[in-house]
């Protein structure tokens, strides 16, 4: 089968990643397979250690190598995970969901990332002008 | 029904299909009284769903039928549609439209290319064709979601009924309604979707309402109408229902979606938007009458409101239902028999007596005080007793004995109390050519010492979880600010002095209401040293009388027929005589001593005079770390509902609904991966 082999500046939490051209590699998937997790078999090669993303046409995904690549003799193994964001990107941004953290900013939400600390300040507003004077106060009876 | 006018139809080729749609129009079939289409449409693009838009440019058209079997079936008022070529099934309806003009018809989805479908046009289609030529556009929509959700009943016209579904097409902008007239409703199942255009698209309204009654009338002070999509549910739960707290809060809680909020007397142009789902809006009903001022609040809403935020979300749940709601059925304005509300501002006065009955309270500087107890109540000042009178009632009166008390406080009281120079009256007795400052009424004003907007340092969180308000008042000390009550609000404070009782009362008000009331009392007891001439007086004049009646007895015994036999007797008689002389002389003695004294009053701390004499809030910050850098790698707190195609950014995203050909392993990666925080 044919691949697309990529090397990116990989953010795996990252929705969408920025593919350059690929380079397009023949190789075989050891089977049994696991079509989230497959394995490549290349052709021996130094190149192949410079790749790090894949699109398997035959499977519909994009993939991110998981494991440094294995050699056994003529063949360089490549174990790669599916990228789930990058391949269903489409159906995750017609979806709904709660948003707990995003670019809708409420000034009110306390930041969970706040760290509090034992120190304290302390401050003084003057709300009032003072009371003055005196009175002294005498009650009669009739 | 006369139909003499030749079906014609044009089709409008989307620009989002590349093949063409053809149309084949059959004659219309005479001695029916309906008529018959058939089109067929081809997609060589091919998509898998898409839907088929019908619109009438032309009003007049009665009725249409449309559907996809072969089989016409009987005519128009029966269904005749059922699925079709095995894949969802489609809508079988007839529907009749009112002689206005209406947009759209009909739509229904179909998963294959060249459905055949049949359009039946009853009654006179107008104007001798159907617009001209392009009555019936055939338009189509190639994203359309699948799922349906389930239809209601979306409007109360008696010419047509409206279903829609539950199900929000955010993909499109065509408006799929079905309208069925009720004289023909034959609606097996609405199985459409509606588009939220630009406007509003929620058809219900939400209201709270708040009344208030002042003095026999009932007046709306405060409401809200929201409106909210037909999804989502609205519900309110009370909160904060004290005893004698004045605004009791009902916060109100959206399911899911955010609402369009505008103020009731607003008009409907006004609606805003609002993602706040957690809002706290006043309705209520209370009364406070702990110091003796009620007020009585109606409240009115056809918001199903739960005793608390558990029942309100077992309503969302499903587990409870509107009828479980406290208000369940009542959406009036409920009455009240407390009593009618009174004006904060309306404090009963004492009028002061001028008869003598009562009390007299004087306002006095040390000069004055010392003038009276000196020089008008204990003195011997032929001055001031003008008369014999005068000195009568000094010396046989106490005056020590109508003193109800004799105090001091460290301020001016001229803000709470007015005086007027009066005389100064004890008892019955008035001196006269006297001029003291005295208070007629024991009400009193209550003197404003501050009013200000209380803001918080940040603006936001912080303001609130950070910091601790202290508002110090003189002669009570510190009292703690609730700080969601206070901050971003006007605050003013009141205070009140009680001559009688040296009593503080002070009232704090948020937004012009009343929402705290803090005691003090200030002041120190001056004894008053006074000794007690009435008693000396009268037991002066006893003796002088006293005295003068033994004298004559004692001296008509001394030496007098003195005989042996008598000796006894005559010296019974001169003792008789001197034991007169003596207890005369012993009462002479008795004139020496002095007359008791007495104190009234009694000391007290002086420390309740010594105080700060203004009023200051004390601002406690605990301090918090923030990374510079944390809202520009993990953006900020939210808490919002809605699509994710408008996120970017960082974003952490909880209960996902996914819908999505991926396996349920893939997409429980994807959940967890949103939750734990991705870049859009």
């Amino acid at each position: 089968m044919t691949v697309n082999a990529y090397n990116i500046n990989l953010k795996l939490n990252s929705l969408d990643k920025t593919l350059n051209t690929p380079t397009q590699l023949s190789c075989s998937i050891k089977e049994p397979c696991d079509i989230l997790n497959p394995v490549l078999m290349l052709k021996r090669n130094s190149s192949n250690l410079q790749y790090n993303y894949f699109y398997i046409p035959d499977f519909g995904r994009y993939y991110y190598v998981t494991s440094p690549i294995e050699r056994d003799g003529p063949v360089d193994y490549l174990t790669l995970h599916c990228d789930v964001l990058k391949t269903w990107k489409s159906d995750i941004l017609s979806s709904n969901g709660t948003v707990t953290r995003s670019n809708f900013y409420n000034k009110n939400i306390p930041e969970p990332l706040a760290l509090s600390i034992p120190q304290e300040t302390i401050s003084y507003r003057k709300l009032s002008s003072a009371l003055s004077g005196s009175t002294y106060i005498l009650i009669v009876g009739g | 029904m006369s139909l003499n006018t030749t079906f014609l139809t044009y089709i409008y080729n989307n620009n989002l299909m590349t093949g063409t749609i053809k149309v084949n129009n059959s004659a219309f079939e005479t001695g029916k009284d309906y008529y018959t289409m058939t089109m067929t449409c081809s997609n060589s693009r091919g998509i898998d769903t898409f839907v088929y838009h019908i619109t009438s440019s032309n009003g007049n058209l009665p009725a249409i039928i449309l559907g996809g079997s072969a089989n016409a079936g009987t005519p128009w008022g029966c269904p005749f549609f059922g699925s079709w070529g095995g894949l969802s099934p489609y809508m079988d309806s007839i529907i009749s439209l009112p002689n206005t003009m209406v947009s759209t018809l009909y739509s229904e989805t179909h998963g294959i290319d060249n459905v055949p479908f049949y359009s039946y046009a009853l009654g006179n289609v107008g104007g001798g064709n159907i617009g001209g030529g392009d009555a019936i556009l055939i338009e189509i929509d190639a994203d359309f979601p699948i799922f349906m959700g389930t239809p209601y009943v979306a409007n109360n016209d008696p010419n047509y009924t409206e279903y829609r579904c539950t199900q929000d097409n955010n993909l499109s902008t065509y408006c799929t309604e079905i309208m069925v007239n009720n004289d023909l409703a034959h609606v097996s199942s609405a199985i459409n979707y509606y588009s939220v255009t630009n406007t509003i698209p929620y058809n219900k309204v939400w209201s709270i309402q708040n009344y208030f009654k002042a003095n026999g009338t009932i007046a709306q002070t405060k409401g809200y109408d929201f409106k909210i999509r037909p999804t989502a549910k609205i519900a309110m739960y009370v909160t904060n229902q004290i005893e004698g707290d004045a605004t009791p809060n009902a916060h109100i809680v959206i399911s899911e979606y955010p609402c369009y909020v505008k103020p009731y007397n607003a008009p409907d142009n006004a609606y805003a938007e609002s993602s706040n789902i957690d809002s706290t809006y006043w309705w209520g009903e209370w009364q406070d009458t702990e110091n003796g001022i009620t007020y009585i609040g109606y409240g009115s809403t056809n918001i199903p409101i739960f005793e608390s935020q558990e029942d309100a979300q077992k309503y969302f749940d499903g587990e409870l239902t509107i009828d479980d709601a406290i208000n369940s059925g009542d959406t009036t304005i409920r009455t009240s028999t407390i009593g009618d509300y009174l004006d904060t501002t309306d404090i009963p006065t004492i009028n002061m007596s001028s008869s003598g009955v009562g009390v007299y309270v004087y306002a006095l500087s040390e000069a004055q005080i010392k003038d009276i107890m000196s020089n008008y109540l204990y003195t011997t000042d032929p001055q001031t007793q003008t008369t014999i009178g005068d000195a009568l009632w000094l010396w046989g009166n106490n005056p020590i004995d109508f003193m109800v008390d004799c105090y001091y406080i460290p301020f001016d009281i001229s803000s709470f109390y007015t005086t007027i120079n009066a005389n100064l009256k004890f008892g019955t007795y008035q001196f006269t050519g006297t001029s003291f400052p005295a208070v007629k009424e024991t009400n009193g004003n209550r003197l404003t010492l501050f009013s200000t907007t209380f803001e918080g340092v940040y603006g936001g969180w912080r303001d609130y979880t950070q910091f601790n308000y202290d508002l110090y008042l003189p002669f009570y000390g510190f009292f703690p600010l609730d700080i969601y009550r206070y901050l971003n609000h006007t605050i003013k404070c009141e205070m009140m002095f009680d001559l009688t009782t040296h009593n503080i009362r002070y009232y704090l008000y948020v937004d012009g209401k009343i929402t705290d009331r803090i005691d003090a009392s200030v002041g120190i007891s001056i004894p008053i040293m006074a000794t007690d001439m009435v008693n000396k007086s009268k037991h002066d004049r006893d003796i002088h009388y006293g005295v003068l009646t033994d004298s004559i007895s004692a001296g008509a015994s001394i030496g007098m027929g003195v005989t042996s036999n008598d000796f006894g007797g005559a010296v019974t008689g001169i003792i008789g005589g001197v034991s007169h002389i003596i207890s005369g002389v012993k009462q002479y003695q008795e004139l020496n001593t002095q007359a008791t004294q007495g104190v009234h009053g009694g000391f007290s701390s002086s420390m309740n005079v010594y105080d700060v004499m203004y009023a200051y809030l004390r601002i406690t910050e605990r301090q918090a770390i923030i990374p510079s850098k944390v809202n520009d790698l993990y953006n900020y707190p939210s808490y919002y509902m809605g699509a994710l195609a408008s996120l970017s950014g960082y974003c952490e995203i909880e209960d996902v609904q996914l819908y999505s050909n991926a396996t349920e392993e893939e997409q429980e990666e994807i959940r967890g991966l949103l939750k734990g925080g991705v870049i859009f």
